[in-house]
């Protein structure tokens, strides 16, 4: 099976150009999703409980932790604070990062899908997306009609 | 390390700039493309190994009955939900089939066109079936 490996899926932002709303879109949930995981990695090296956080931030209703911890939900920057602090005396350390510009390698591929001739590209996104030429040709259907 | 292999229509959804999906999807493809980079990335995953009891937020599924080996990711945010269909090639490595709307979805029906497009592709290959979690994922998940 011959495999490629594709691109990042963002696009460097430059000119006058409006961005592709993919782009906006993913860098807003992937900030979503990171804050959450460091509220989650936070609280389990705690060892608290969810109802020992919501007492400390003297919140009477647990399910509200329940909640942040559960989902990557879209919690404001200043209940990030607020949350860290309370479950161990941190808080978010702030800088930027420049996805586009990052490359990472390329990583193995399982047994099962090396082949002599295969090839790969440098992947812009830490992502490790493949698909298959075979497939291409087999699947038909077009999923966005599915949508 | 995981690895998600992807149909070239899953491809492309996950991919999914204006030229590849339609502008009001623009939002439910970054999101289904950050939950996927987050799985690779190693990050915790919420796992349902039970079709029928599950909790609500539970991020990847396994889809009855357990022995086709279909699993979906739950891509829970945007609404309408959407549902990325796939299997474990092995541990730590997911191949996504296809992608449904949550809405009015037919599982029977999807999970049955999964497992046809999984023979297509691996032939006598199987995906990984069974009730251990550690035969799916080497580590950071949680059972929900």
């Amino acid at each position: 099976m011959l495999t490629y490996q594709i691109s990042g899926p963002l696009s460097e932002p430059e000119g006058n150009d409006p961005v592709d709303p993919f782009d906006i879109h993913y860098m807003g949930a992937n900030s979503r999703h990171l804050a959450h995981e460091l509220i989650v990695a936070a609280f389990k090296k705690s060892g608290l409980t969810k109802a020992e956080v919501a007492k400390r931030l003297g919140w009477k209703d647990r399910s509200r932790i329940s909640k942040l911890l559960n989902v990557p939900a879209n919690i404001t920057v200043e209940t990030l604070g607020e949350l860290l602090f309370v479950i161990d005396g941190s808080e978010p350390n702030y800088s930027q990062n420049w996805p586009c510009r990052a490359q990472h390698g390329n990583g193995g591929h399982p047994e099962w899908l090396k082949v002599p001739g295969a090839t790969t590209t440098t992947s812009t996104s830490p992502a490790k997306v493949f698909y298959s030429q075979e497939a291409k040709a087999k699947i038909t259907r077009t999923s966005e009609a599915a949508l | 390390m995981r690895e998600v292999f992807a149909t070239p229509d899953v491809y492309r959804f996950l991919n999914g700039k204006t030229d590849n999906v339609r502008r009001e999807l623009a939002k439910r493809a970054a999101d289904s493309r950050v939950a996927i980079d987050r799985f690779i990335a190693g990050a915790s995953v919420t796992v349902g190994m039970d079709p029928f009891d599950k909790a609500a937020r539970c991020q990847l599924a396994r889809n009855y009955p357990p022995n086709d080996g279909i699993w979906d990711f739950r891509i829970r945010d945007p609404k309408p939900h959407v549902r990325i269909f796939g299997g474990f090639a092995e541990r730590d490595v997911f191949v996504a089939l296809d992608y449904r709307n949550r809405d009015a979805l037919d599982f029977d029906g999807a999970v049955a066109t999964m497992v046809l497009l999984w023979k297509d592709m691996f032939d006598s290959y199987q995906p990984v079936t069974g009730d251990n979690i550690n035969a799916y994922l080497s580590d950071k998940w949680t059972p929900v």
